[in-house]
């Protein structure tokens, strides 16, 4: 059940980084985007 | 671990793709990390009870769902980048050294200072965190090579632009100074307990741009490296073949 209990956390950690990010121009810009961002 | 419990991390996992896709669309790549977060999550579950069918089962869904989404996140075509393709089969990918030395030697011995040859399925977790992502390279003499910086997500999704070392951008050829080979470089996820038994990886590196044929090097090198099956390991290809023609 540990396990479980750890993967479910996980999930509220995503979310909260995935309202962190939105909460931007830029985070919302590159949760929108369809390619990858990566550098060059 | 109960039916229940399984049943409510799966149901909460496809909530959280839905409101990814509600919010930033059906081929967004909020939903890209989603589907990659949950793949890392079931794959961590599994790995300490593998009779759980509805596990395997969406393992399987995921893996091949998302080898579809990462080559269609990846750029239509080559990008013109300062690295050569010195070999397709096996790969081997050569960074330039002129554009090396003015962008990245000086922080690059930080990085390496951190960066660790990967032996075996024990050692590692003693240098790398399960469950979490690291960028990682297989050198020209079939090493893997990590980095022991973990990323956070956020740090994932802008394409790592905001983690720099002596405010330096953070890229793969940072972890192989001397030379500036590799056969394949991307981010790795391990996942076990005591030992390494299963590995989510990828080939996003935009300064090689790994061809299809790098995946086939991680795999390899975690068959020898770990002795894990390919059932248990997923490497995701993101850059076209290029000899294909653009989509």
């Amino acid at each position: 059940m540990n396990l479980i209990t750890d993967e479910l956390a996980r999930i509220d950690a995503i979310t909260t980084d995935l309202v962190a990010l939105d909460a931007t121009a830029e985070g919302r810009e590159a949760l929108v985007a369809t390619q990858a961002g990566w550098t060059v | 671990m109960t039916t229940d419990s399984v049943d409510l991390l799966l149901a909460k996992y496809d909530t959280l793709e839905e409101q990814a896709v509600a919010r930033y669309g059906e081929d967004s790549q909020a939903r890209v990390f989603v589907l990659y977060e949950q793949l890392i999550s079931l794959r961590a579950v599994h790995s300490a009870d593998r009779t759980d069918a509805r596990l395997s089962e969406r393992i399987t869904r995921l893996r091949t769902d998302m080898a579809g989404r990462y080559l269609a996140s990846g750029p239509d075509r080559p990008l013109e980048l300062p690295r050569r393709v010195l070999s397709r089969r096996p790969p081997l990918l050569e960074y330039d050294r002129d554009v090396f030395d003015r962008l990245y030697r000086e922080a690059s011995a930080t990085v390496v200072a951190q960066t660790v040859a990967i032996s075996d399925p024990v050692s590692a977790l003693d240098h790398l965190t399960p469950k979490v992502s690291y960028m990682y390279v297989v050198d020209d003499e079939e090493r893997l090579l990590v980095w022991t910086r973990p990323f956070e997500l956020s740090e994932l999704v802008f394409g790592r632009r905001r983690a720099r070392i002596q405010g330096v951008p953070v890229a793969h050829p940072m972890l192989v100074p001397q030379r500036l080979r590799v056969r394949a470089a991307g981010e790795i996820v391990l996942i076990g307990e005591q030992s390494v038994s299963m590995v989510v990886a990828n080939t996003k590196s935009g300064h090689f741009q790994p061809p299809p044929e790098s995946a086939d090097v991680v795999r390899e090198a975690c068959r020898r490296l770990f002795g894990l099956d390919d059932a248990d390991i997923d490497v995701f290809n993101l850059f076209p073949d290029p000899n294909t023609q653009p989509r």
